[in-house]
């Protein structure tokens, strides 16, 4: 079949055929409108995946609210240092005032641990500043329990028999040496605290 | 004017008719019969006989919903009829053209084993199977005989990307054939 025969043989081909190609403007517009749409929404998707990077890495940037009270103490991580403070025994009655506080004398403390434990004396300094007379009494003897095996302070006064536990907010104060008597222990929420309420109870 | 109303006019013999359907499409069919004749003078003639072929033809064809193809139709055989009067032992620039392209997806003629009818019909499958862009450019290019140029600009297509989807399309109607042993 020779090339004009082809062309001849072709000549009947359907109508609809013949009526799409000569309508060629409008339907490659289309089809070309259509590209169109897909590089515009190709392009939005990557705008949009980029947006939302970022959105994501500044939601993950933001600081959590904490709507914890403000420590005035050292953090808990410093508190730990000084772990395993078991026993801290205080080998004379401490001299006090409402502004600082003075450990003549002490054994089993030195070094940073002496540090740390200074500053948890200046500590209470602070929270006597905020006078409230108030503290807790705990029943859970199980709770100070876990607090020591969380690590938390944990010191103990030879002379008056009583035992103390610093953990994040309160302070746990554990007289005449019984952990499992539930009337000994006192749960004092140090945002509450009174310092001077605290050593009548220490120093009784 | 509708095409329905120009054929209404052919129907009732007005001679309205003709000066109708050339202000609506004198200037395609012309175009068409120009890109096989290459010859203003032999296009206006093959217009002219379009003109009054469909005159005798309609009644009794009444084509209201494919009146163009109709006359497209009409008008391209009309020119592929005179080429081949005109050229009986040389071919045209445009044919050679054709030729060329054709020559690698058309059966040989000795070996073609069907009627026209018949082909048209396969060409009808295979035409339907192809997307609307490769049918749009095929057709452009081996019906109305539309220069590379001309079909890219049309479309705003590329050249070489009009080249390059006839190439293709070639190629899908060679292995057509081949499946179709025609």
């Amino acid at each position: 079949m020779s090339a004009l025969e082809f062309l001849q043989n072709i000549n009947n081909i359907d109508n609809k055929f013949i009526i799409e190609a000569n309508t060629k403007q409008k339907k490659i517009s289309h089809s070309k409108n259509k590209n169109l749409i897909k590089i515009i929404a190709a392009v939005a998707c990557v705008v949009a995946i980029i947006c939302i990077a970022i959105f994501a890495g500044n939601i993950l940037s933001i600081p959590v609210v904490d709507d914890t009270p403000v420590q005035t103490y050292p953090p808990t991580s410093e508190i730990k240092s000084v772990s395993n403070l078991t026993k801290i025994n205080v080998t004379s009655r401490m001299s006090y005032s409402t502004d600082h506080i003075e450990i003549e004398e002490y054994s089993n403390l030195e070094g940073d641990k002496l540090d740390v434990f200074n500053d948890y004396l200046k500590l209470f300094v602070v929270i006597s500043d905020s006078v409230n007379t108030e503290y807790n009494e705990i029943q859970l003897t199980d709770e100070l329990q876990q607090l020591i095996e969380l690590n938390a302070i944990y010191f103990y006064d030879e002379l008056t028999d009583t035992q103390i536990c610093i953990f994040d907010s309160y302070i746990y104060v554990i007289k005449a040496g019984d952990v499992s008597a539930s009337t000994g222990i006192y749960k004092m929420n140090t945002e509450s605290y009174d310092f001077n309420e605290y050593f009548a109870i220490y120093f009784d | 004017m509708t095409d329905e109303m120009i054929i209404d006019l052919y129907s009732e013999k007005d001679d309205n008719a003709i000066m109708e359907t050339k202000t609506k499409y004198g200037k395609p069919l012309f175009r068409i019969c120009h890109n096989i004749l290459k010859s203003s003078s032999d296009a206006e003639e093959c217009e002219s006989d379009t003109y009054l072929k469909t005159w005798q033809s309609i009644p009794p064809a009444s084509p209201k919903t494919y009146f163009f193809a109709f006359l497209a139709k009409i008008a391209r055989n009309k020119s592929l009829n005179l080429y081949a009067k005109q050229h009986t032992k040389k071919r045209s620039a445009v044919m050679v053209e054709l030729s060329k392209e054709l020559e690698q997806c058309i059966p040989a003629k000795d070996t073609m084993k069907i009627q026209e009818l018949e082909f048209t019909a396969y060409m009808n499958v295979f035409l339907s199977k192809l997307t609307d862009d490769e049918r749009k450019v095929f057709v452009r290019r081996y019906w109305f005989c539309d220069s590379i140029s001309e079909i890219a600009t049309a479309y705003s297509f590329s050249n070489s990307k009009v080249k390059s989807m006839l190439m293709r399309t070639r190629d899908k109607l060679k292995k057509y054939m081949d499946r179709e042993e025609l």
